[in-house]
């Protein structure tokens, strides 16, 4: 007891080092994150064009939000962002979740399979737009390899529907290799102990991975899908480099909707509101996943 | 003392004297060669810009860029400096250089500035005239629309123009012939020899999809009925029943076209055309003059014509501008006269087929030899219309394309499409309203 109570006071001795050596992280944070994100919120309260130093910023109140969200543009590339978002994080959950459990064992063989899949994942996203640029044209390697197979030519940058399918394929050929990183190392930690005693029981392999495996995985799946569906969301070189956000706004994204207000018109306003409305969904959604992480957790 | 005293100012002052002298006489022999030649003597810049650095800004193109890497060497044996010249797409190359220019940064010392980008350049951008004046440089030397149009923005030359082009139609002579057709004097022709034209492996109509190509393309079918796209108060035109014929216009030439021209960006057309896939292609001459009269890198090596477009086309135009954050406005104003010397307009047109925008380059009768489009092109690049250059061009331009693809290439209705532009571009037009009047002249 009294030995507790002078660790304490040795705690509280040590309170002002504590302080000093979490203070430069600390300012550093209030610097790079605090301040941008208050000055930002502050922004979208002006109408505000950087490019013309003629026109004063103006105090707006909410306008800037109103407009935003009834911008036709605004709203169509939310939705592009939720369906490109969720289609190919369950995409990458799925085939990673597969691949992994393919890959999730020992020998060098396997160790070679695991570094060749990564290698999409090394690359810059502008280079892989550029690359399957290329593959997807009228004329490239996958147009060639579907009219072999008697699936005929699909036109992927011209028709609606086909060039959101494209960029979101792209991104599940760049990204998977992230899931199948981590589910890899998940199943590898995972306990000898239950494996063997649903041997013993006689259970299927199905039975296995269905109530061993899978529920087991399950809270680093929703950690996995959360880190990946936030970074999904934000998708922006390799669309502009594949689609431009085309035709017309049928890949048009969020990130490429803020970019254009803030760093092509200048309107730093309207750019400053848009990035808020994402920030709160984006927040929103994530507090969602984390709390049935840690349902999952519990149970 | 006194004498001794005279006779050492007499003799210092007859040194003094020849070596002002020669000192005026070799400044005033420079100061005329400066003013004839539009570039400085090597030895006196040498001296004075050793050892410094300038970065340039141009469009990735394989043409002004790489005519800058040309000279940059020339240019540091001239003056000592080393160039750094930095090249970006046409697509990011605005908002690289707006970026620059807006938040002060100062990373270049020259940019090229698309003509239309003046207006929301021009704050940022030093002014010229006494630069100009300075070394009597010659702006009489330019096309007169292009020297009005690109560099010159409220009263102030903010940039030298560098290069210009004027769209036109590539078509197949021998198709042509063939088919005992002339070229198309009107866009409905250029529909009905499409149809004509679309013969197995050829297609008799195609432009470049992509990106802002297409807004040239519906702009000219919609100046060829004589209308302007906004009156003298910007108020816009074109949501009438000749904005609808243009699109209509386009839509009819779909079928003739190959699948995938709408995802087109400008080398996928070039190589369809270079590789004999297209009877008419809308192009820019200056990205294809070169390489299509090349039987290595061209199978339509003599068997095509350049005609200019039935309707006034886009003019396109750039200048060399140097941005108010420059510390070295003399350097830079030294790369800009040797750039866009005559002689070097007349280089960069012969390796690169940059559209010069010097009358005398046009007329040279070397290069109108080996360019028997010349003419064509310069009474097209006279006959073309401006886009708009005031600051919300990048918004407005946007809007355009974007809307022109949902109708042309899809469903949507083209009175509708075009209403719900002209409301874009009043409200851009409401945040700042224009000063002047609206012209295409």
């Amino acid at each position: 007891m009294r030995t507790t109570h002078r660790s304490r006071l040795s705690r509280i001795g040590d309170m002002p080092t504590y302080i000093l050596f979490l203070v430069p992280a600390v300012v550093f944070l209030i610097m790079t994150t605090l301040y941008p994100l208050v000055y930002t919120f502050r922004l979208s309260f002006y109408d505000w064009f950087l490019n013309r130093p003629n026109l004063d910023p103006k105090w707006v109140g909410w306008d800037n939000y109103i407009e935003t969200l009834s911008d036709a543009v605004f709203r169509r590339s939310a939705l592009n962002t939720a369906i490109f978002g969720i289609g190919t994080v369950a995409a990458q959950l799925i085939i990673g979740l597969c691949l992994a459990l393919a890959v999730a064992r020992e020998g060098m063989g396997m160790r070679v399979v695991r570094s060749i899949l990564l290698i999409p994942m090394i690359m810059t996203p502008v280079v892989v737009g550029v690359l399957w640029r290329i593959l997807l044209s009228d004329n490239g390697l996958v147009n060639y390899l579907l009219d072999i197979t008697g699936i005929g030519t699909i036109l992927w940058f011209v028709d609606p529907k086909w060039a959101m399918i494209g960029v979101m394929l792209v991104d599940i050929w760049q990204w998977t290799p992230f899931v199948l990183i981590i589910l890899t190392a998940a199943i590898t930690a995972l306990p000898s102990d239950p494996y063997r005693a649903a041997q013993i029981d006689g259970a299927s392999r199905w039975q296995t991975f269905r109530y061993i495996t899978l529920p087991m995985l399950w809270p680093v799946i929703l950690v996995t899908g959360l880190l990946r569906f936030m970074d999904a969301i934000k998708v922006f070189d390799t669309i502009y480099v594949l689609t431009g956000g085309g035709p017309g706004y049928a890949t048009e994204m969020l990130s490429s909707y803020i970019y254009k207000e803030g760093l092509r018109y200048f309107d730093i306003g309207s750019a400053a509101s848009a990035s808020w409305i994402f920030l709160v969904v984006v927040v929103a959604l994530s507090l969602v996943v984390i709390r049935a992480r840690a349902r999952a957790a519990e149970s | 003392m006194t004498r001794k005293d005279n006779s050492r100012k007499t003799t210092f002052s007859r040194r003094t004297v020849v070596k002002g002298a020669s000192a005026v006489a070799g400044s005033a022999a420079l100061a005329g060669k400066m003013a004839s030649s539009t570039f400085a003597a090597p030895a006196i810049l040498g001296a004075r810009f050793q050892g410094e650095e300038l970065t340039v800004l141009y469009m990735e193109s394989g043409t002004y860029d790489e005519a800058a890497r040309l000279i940059a060497p020339e240019f540091q044996e001239a003056t000592g400096a080393t160039v750094n010249v930095v090249a970006f797409p046409y697509q990011n190359l605005h908002d690289n250089a707006a970026t620059d220019l807006v938040t002060q940064t100062g990373a270049y010392d020259v940019i090229d500035v698309a003509y239309q980008w003046d207006g929301e350049f021009s704050p940022f951008l030093s002014p010229l005239e006494d630069l100009i004046e300075r070394d009597g440089y010659d702006m009489s030397a330019f096309i007169p629309n292009v020297a009005a149009l690109s560099g010159f923005w409220d009263g102030q030359q903010n940039g030298i123009p560098n290069a210009n082009d004027a769209r036109g139609i590539v078509y197949r002579t021998d198709l042509f012939e063939e088919a005992g057709l002339e070229p198309p004097t009107t866009w409905q022709e250029y529909n009905d020899f499409a149809e004509i034209l679309t013969q197995g492996d050829v297609f008799g109509a195609s432009w470049v999809g992509l990106g802002e190509q297409l807004q040239g393309s519906w702009l000219s079918r919609y100046w060829e009925q004589d209308v302007p796209l906004c009156d003298v108060d910007w108020s816009p035109l074109f949501n009438s029943p000749e904005g609808v014929h243009a699109i209509e216009l386009l839509r009819q030439a779909l079928p003739f076209a190959p699948a995938g021209m709408p995802g087109w960006d400008i080398p996928t057309q070039k190589n369809a055309l270079l590789t004999g896939q297209l009877a008419q292609a809308e192009v820019w001459p200056s990205f294809i003059l070169a390489d299509a009269r090349d039987p290595e890198k061209s199978d339509i090596a003599g068997k095509w014509g350049l005609i200019p477009f039935p309707g006034p086309g886009e003019l396109s135009a750039w200048n060399l501008a140097i941005p108010g954050t420059s510390q070295k406005r003399d350097l830079a104003w030294e790369w800009i006269k040797m750039y866009t010397s005559p002689e070097n307009a007349k280089r960069f047109a012969l390796e690169f087929g940059v559209g010069s925008p010097q009358v005398a380059t046009w007329e040279d009768p070397e290069l109108v030899e080996q360019f028997p489009e010349y003419p064509t092109i310069l009474e097209a690049i006279k006959a073309s219309r401006p886009i708009w250059r005031i600051p919300q061009f990048p918004a407005a331009w946007d809007v355009l394309q974007k809307q022109l693809e949902l109708t042309v290439y899809q469903d949507a209705d083209a009175q509708e499409t075009l209403d719900h532009i002209a409301d874009e571009w009043n409200s851009l037009l409401e945040q700042d309203p224009p000063t002047t009047e609206y012209t295409e002249g």
